[in-house]
């Protein structure tokens, strides 16, 4: 079969449990990157493997995105970056770009992280009401 | 996944990086990037059962759209790019002015030193007359003057003028300070030494006119200079000069000349007579000397004049050194030579009238010289005036022995010539330099200044460590060697810009070999490794004498110091090269940019002896072209007016060897158009490493300076008068002094 476009394509194989708003994704591109790293040096390819799999899907990123956040963070100072060599299973010798954590971008993961812990208290109390009103009120009608 | 480039991922990187290419570095690494990325994720594909194509396609897909990447990369990219574009603009217009700028600085410091050694010495120590000394010399006086006194700075400034400009200067000075003798002391010496007499014709026609309207004048400045001091022997001194020199002619007179046993033949005892122009004035110069012997003192002021003078320098640097030792120089010899002549004349008058059968008037004759040669030896201030004091002895006794010859008393004269054989030694004693090995090791090891200038100073007894001022004068001269090396480094940074000019010019957009960076670590590598640790082990080996032979002064080493930096030169460009062409490969390397192979294949050695042997003569085009202008040697047989025909000439042979080495290396290199591209791509890349190492290099220059500072500090600490050349003195010294002296108390205490 000729391939023309990806949509003659059949999607790929992934797993998706729960959908995240793309809106959400692009928010959170820069924290999760910047948690990636705090385990040690990591190329771009690696890191949407890695989202991929740890939430099953669910952060589904743009690929495509993911090499200008990482430019500007580096820009940014909160992350660097340096060539390493790889062998390719076909035994050849490629390169690979890693990024790592400046101490800059270790300051910035804990801001983030501390502020995400507050946002996340804040809405998950917020939603947690919201969402035992509704329970209370659907066990009133019914 | 497969190695080999697919076309639709060629032209999805294509499309995705288009924005960047303006800066190609970045362009290509990001499309190396994007590229490694898309081919892991093909390879996955691949692994889930797709085709190649599919793979790729899929990979792509998920990747997103390619224009839309193409912004994305753009807008987080562009701050980068145009911070790159303007550190790369800055290298390129401000690194070459700052380090030309650095390395004038660098070398102008031990330039002037150079400059005023050969003004001082007149002579240049290293084969080479220092290009526009003069002006630097004098630039260098100026700028020092500029914050001195106003009476000092005239002094200095009366020095280069013409006397009839000196005179009314050093007049004004003495009208505005009528209650300071030194001043018109120094005004009554220079009014004195204008020229009063115009001598016409030659040989026997020669002719003396007298101007008189100058000689009243001279003659009413020094009777008021009696007037203000009536005590002092200055003013008749240089009256009995004035007259002398009006009156009569000296002729050198070879049957004169004895020639005594114990004595080399060659170079006997020489004499003159004098031939009397004007009875009158002759027999007021011998009138004026004797009122001279009559005096109690002889105040001549000149080493006052030159202490105010030496107030106004700083001793900071070598050149504070220099420009001293200079002052010094200049300012005594003229004078005290002056006086010197009434005596030189006096002597000559007693032997004439001893030949006359005058043997009463021959004996005060040299009385009075004997008195004035005391009262001088009692006035030096310097070494200089201690000298001519000396010299002044001398004639006295020579004059004596020839008197009593003349006289016909054998004995007398065998005696006056033992006394004047006894002066003789006691002077060599004082002044001159021992010849013995010893003396001529201690020479060697006292450095340029001292070597020159206070040779009879490194005797052993001297009190001088003559090791500050040797190390001064290397660390001047290792600034001119970190000023060449930082040099060669920007020619050599010149050279790739030029050449990577050239590659870009020659070749199409497309084909053009891209400008690669550095990055700031691979740059401080190169800068460290092929700048600063060359330099700086040079520096430490530089400092161990044992090593180095540097305990040895620069005047015996000069050779071996331009040597060792043409080798420090020549390792520190090799090194920043090799270093820097290693960077762009791996730069390269990263990029996914395809290379030569890392090792040359064989060099056919034909090839290589051509391209040897035309750079070889090129050097030697280049050295006599610097020969040519700058050498004393070579200025003596090449006349003045063909020196541009033949540097023009040089010049053009040079780059025609130039050339030959090229083509005989081109037809190598383009064997092999991956060579060619890399080679171009490291001369289009290299500028800003080179530049910046060549920047960093005049800046290792700096601490010299201080070095310089520090040692001249420690030396002049040991000095232990304000004018330099009095530290020749020496026990010998004062005890030639205390003889001359004693003679004139005695001869005055027989006479009262």
């Amino acid at each position: 079969m000729a391939i023309r476009s990806t949509s003659d394509l059949p999607p790929p194989k992934r797993r998706r449990e729960i959908a995240v708003s793309e809106q959400l994704v692009k928010g959170t591109v820069i924290p999760v990157v910047l948690a990636l790293l705090r385990d040690g040096p990591r190329y771009g390819y690696e890191m949407v493997q890695n989202v991929n799999a740890r939430s099953n899907g669910a952060l589904e990123w743009r690929e495509g995105t993911l090499y200008p956040v990482l430019h500007r963070m580096e820009a940014d100072g909160l992350i660097s970056a340096q060539w390493k060599d790889y062998e390719t299973p076909a035994g050849g010798n490629r390169r690979r770009r890693y990024y790592a954590l400046t101490g800059a971008g270790r300051r910035e993961l804990a801001r983030r992280s501390a502020e995400w812990k507050s946002f996340a208290a804040v809405i998950g109390d917020l939603l947690g009401r919201v969402l035992n009103i509704g329970a209370i009120s659907k066990a009133g009608e019914s | 996944m497969t190695d080999a480039p697919d076309a639709s991922l060629e032209s999805f990187l294509d499309a995705a990086t288009a924005p960047l290419k303006i800066d190609p570095d970045l362009a290509l690494e990001v499309r190396q990037e994007l590229r490694t990325h898309l081919e892991e994720s093909a390879a996955d594909f691949r692994r889930a059962g797709h085709t190649d194509a599919e793979a790729i396609a899929l990979a792509k897909g998920v990747m997103g759209d390619e224009k839309n990447l193409a912004d994305q990369l753009w807008k987080a990219n562009r701050r980068r790019i145009r911070f790159r574009a303007a550190a790369l603009w800055s290298a390129r217009l401000l690194l070459p002015p700052a380090t030309v700028a650095l390395i004038i600085l660098l070398a102008y410091n031990a330039a002037v030193s150079w400059a005023l050694a050969y003004h001082t010495l007149g002579n240049s120590q290293f084969w080479i007359v220092p290009p526009r000394h003069r002006e630097i010399a004098e630039g260098y006086r100026a700028a020092i003057l500029a914050n001195a006194p106003a009476d000092v700075r005239r002094l200095f400034e009366m020095e280069d003028l013409g006397t009839a400009t000196q005179v009314p200067m050093a007049r004004e000075l003495a009208m505005n300070h009528p209650a300071d003798p030194a001043f018109f002391a120094f005004f009554a010496l220079l009014d004195s030494q204008q020229q009063i007499v115009h001598e016409t014709g030659d040989g026997t026609n020669r002719k003396k006119t007298v101007d008189e309207q100058a000689f009243n004048r001279v003659m009413s400045t020094l009777a008021d200079g009696e007037r203000r001091e009536p005590d002092n022997a200055l003013y008749p001194l240089i009256a009995a000069s004035t007259l002398f020199e009006v009156s009569s002619r000296e002729k050198l007179d070879e049957s004169l000349t004895l020639h005594r046993a114990g004595h080399s033949p060659k170079s006997g005892d020489e004499w003159s007579r004098i031939e009397v122009l004007d009875e009158k004035r002759y027999a007021q110069a011998l009138d004026a000397m004797h009122r001279a012997a009559a005096k109690p003192y002889l105040h001549a002021y000149i080493g006052e004049i030159l202490r105010r003078k030496l107030s106004a320098l700083p001793v900071h640097r070598l050149a504070d050194v220099w420009l001293r030792a200079e002052e010094e120089i200049r300012m005594l010899l003229p004078h005290v030579s002056f006086l010197h002549r009434a005596a030189w004349n006096t002597a000559v008058a007693a032997t004439e009238a001893a030949t006359a059968g005058r043997r009463g008037d021959a004996l005060r004759l040299i009385r009075d010289i004997r008195i004035v040669a005391g009262a001088a030896a009692a006035d030096a201030a310097h070494p200089i005036e201690m000298n001519i004091a000396s010299a002044d002895a001398t004639l006295a006794n020579e004059a004596e022995a020839r008197v009593a010859a003349a006289l016909h008393d054998s004995a007398a004269a065998d005696a006056a010539w033992k006394r004047h054989d006894e002066h003789q030694a006691d002077y060599r004693r004082a002044f001159d330099t021992r010849v013995s090995m010893d003396a001529m090791d201690e020479k060697a090891r006292a450095g340029v200044l001292y070597s020159n200038l206070l040779n009879y100073w490194t005797r052993s007894g001297g009190q001088v460590d003559a090791a500050p001022m040797r190390r001064a004068e290397y660390a001047a001269a290792d600034q001119i060697g970190v000023a060449t090396t930082s040099a060669a480094a920007l020619v050599l940074a010149i050279l790739y810009a030029g050449s990577g000019l050239v590659a870009s010019l020659r070749r199409p957009g497309d084909e053009r070999p891209p400008r690669l960076v550095i990055s700031g670590r691979g740059v401080a590598k190169v800068l460290a490794l092929g700048a600063v640790v060359p330099v700086i082990i040079y520096l430490i080996y530089a400092r161990l004498n044992f090593l180095s032979g540097r305990s040895y002064g620069l005047n015996f080493q000069m050779s071996r110091i331009a040597l060792e930096y043409v080798a420090l030169a020549l390792i520190v460009t090799t090194l920043l090269s090799t270093m820097i062409r290693r960077a762009v490969r791996a730069r390269a390397a990263e990029l996914g940019v395809p290379l030569p192979p890392a090792k040359s294949p064989p060099r056919p050695l034909s090839q290589t002896l051509v391209a040897a042997a035309a750079v070889a003569v090129a050097l030697a085009c280049l050295i006599t072209i610097f020969a040519a202008l700058l050498s004393d040697v070579i200025g003596e047989w090449l006349p003045r007016k063909s020196t541009p025909v033949v540097v023009v000439g040089l010049l053009a042979a040079c780059w025609g060897f130039i050339a030959v080495a090229g083509i005989a290396l081109r037809n190598r290199l383009s064997e092999r158009s991956l060579r060619s591209h890399f080679v171009a791509m490291t001369a289009r890349s290299a500028f800003p490493a080179m530049a910046m190492a060549a920047l960093a290099l005049s800046l290792l220059g700096f601490p010299l300076r201080w070095a310089e500072h520090h040692d001249v500090a420690k030396a002049a600490r040991q000095h232990k008068s304000a004018l330099f050349l009095n530290d020749a003195e020496s026990p010998e010294y004062h005890e030639l002094r205390d003889k001359l002296v004693a003679q004139r108390q005695a001869i005055l205490g027989q006479s009262s």
